[in-house]
């Protein structure tokens, strides 16, 4: 017995738009688009709404006059769009460089290069496994190193060559994992269709 | 005052930054020259462009739903050099957006490039779109390779489960492809599903090398002796570690 319930319908449709475009662009593919973007602006618009009211606008009620700053500035990233005070809008945007390039700096460095080190320092290279680990892991810093003299010299371009070789292991290897996770959603579309839509499996 | 496991990374980050200024006011001052390595993604951008010319077809770019980071500032700079190539050669952009935060800064560069060229009147508003985020982001992309079927196809950015979908939408219409980010478990959907990637800091370096400031190129000279120290800290660290000292470990979590 197929659905009855109107939201089943509704994710059927827009399951159904969406896939068609695998045959070719048309209107209801298009009517989909349109209204997923909608919505989703909408809701991104809403949850900005609220940023604003619960992060700036009621801590400011509560005295913390400060966040009248952020408020200015987001509202000078409006003054694009009157040509006369159009360069009041790079205030905020190199404002938020700024901040982004500092927050993300010792993060960054700490995370990605000293606990890697730190961890590759651990292997214990008389086993094969964290030797083979070791190779990698050198192999593949010299495959990104730019310096023209580095990149040509005999000695870093053979490593280099060898830590490509990891990188398309590694590569293969997630691929593969996430072919096999988008056949698992693919899965989940279809059960969806044939099982909570037209219900012909349990 | 200081914090326990962050000296390290703070002396780091004072040597590095001094290491940098030094280097870029020599390379400013002529006093010393640094080639980076060419790569053939950057010959692929140009024959890309000239492609979507000789098409008469636009170039997509977009970024990716990933937050703003580097690798988002990295991919302003190779977006600014696509679409001066684009002003150039007259050619129609479409640069998609998840973000509301990078509108500004698209619209900036893409006005930027045109007007450079005197050619203000060409730069529709509609050159910079904001798609919002998530899958919608992903299905109006879907909704301009069907559409507008650009001849080129760069995907430069944080990527996240887009990844493999955007490609795989541009491959449809025979764009060509030029994919990067920094984002590690994402790289082999580009790398499967482009014509070429930049893979993690290859990005950065394009920016560097693109934009040929001697700040970003003293940069990727500091960084790439950075690399070859954290090499000789792993090896040594790894045969200090089979005589039973942690000496490198201990130092690095000073």
């Amino acid at each position: 017995m197929i659905s009855s319930d109107f939201g089943v319908w509704v994710g059927a449709f827009f399951t159904l738009a969406i896939f068609s475009y695998l045959f070719k662009g048309n209107i209801v593919f298009e009517f989909a688009e349109h209204t997923f973007i909608g919505f989703s602006a909408a809701h991104f618009f809403v949850e900005g709404y609220h940023n604003i009211i619960n992060m700036a606008v009621r801590p400011m009620q509560e005295g913390q006059v400060s966040w009248i700053i952020p408020i200015i500035l987001g509202v000078f990233l409006f003054a694009r769009y009157v040509p006369s005070i159009s360069w009041l809008s790079r205030f905020p945007v190199a404002i938020m460089v700024a901040i982004v390039s500092a927050a993300q700096i010792r993060g960054t460095l700490h995370a990605e290069f000293v606990s890697q080190i730190a961890a590759t320092t651990e292997l214990n290279i008389l086993e094969l496994s964290d030797l083979i680990f070791l190779i990698g892991v050198v192999t593949v810093a010299t495959y990104f190193l730019y310096l023209k003299r580095l990149r040509e010299s005999r000695v870093l371009s053979a490593t280099s060559r060898i830590g490509r070789y990891f990188l398309m292991v590694a590569f293969g290897a997630s691929l593969g994992t996430t072919v096999m996770g988008r056949y698992s959603l693919l899965i989940g579309r279809l059960q969806f269709l044939f099982g909570d839509w037209i219900k012909l499996i349990k | 005052m200081l914090i326990e496991g962050r000296v390290f990374t703070l002396v780091l980050v004072i040597v590095f930054t001094a290491a940098i200024l030094y280097l870029a006011r020599e390379l400013d001052s002529g006093k010393r020259e640094v080639a980076l390595a060419r790569t053939l993604v950057f010959d692929a951008m140009d024959e890309a462009v000239g492609r979507a010319a000789e098409m008469g077809r636009p170039v997509h770019y977009t970024f990716g739903t990933g937050e703003m980071d580097a690798s988002v500032f990295a991919s302003f700079k190779i977006l600014g050099y696509v679409v001066s190539k684009c002003a150039k050669m007259d050619v129609g952009m479409i640069v998609t957006l998840a973000w509301a935060e990078e509108f500004p800064m698209a619209e900036e560069i893409v006005k930027n490039a045109w007007r450079n060229e005197g050619k203000t009147d060409k730069c529709r508003p509609d050159f910079v779109r904001y798609l919002s985020r998530s899958f919608s982001y992903t299905t109006g992309i879907f909704a301009v390779m069907v559409r507008e079927r650009p001849a080129a196809n760069f995907a430069v950015g944080p990527f996240y489960n887009e990844s493999l979908l955007i490609p795989t939408a541009g491959r449809r219409v025979g764009a060509m492809q030029i994919g990067g980010t920094a984002v590690t478990i994402q790289v082999p959907f580009l790398v499967a599903t482009c014509d070429y990637t930049l893979v993690g800091e290859d990005m950065m370096v394009a920016g560097a090398y693109l934009s040929g400031t001697p700040l970003e190129i003293a940069s990727v000279a500091a960084q790439d002796v950075a690399k070859c120290g954290a090499i000789i800290l792993c090896i040594l660290g790894c045969l200090l570690n089979l005589f039973g000292s942690q000496a490198i470990s201990n130092l690095l979590s000073l």
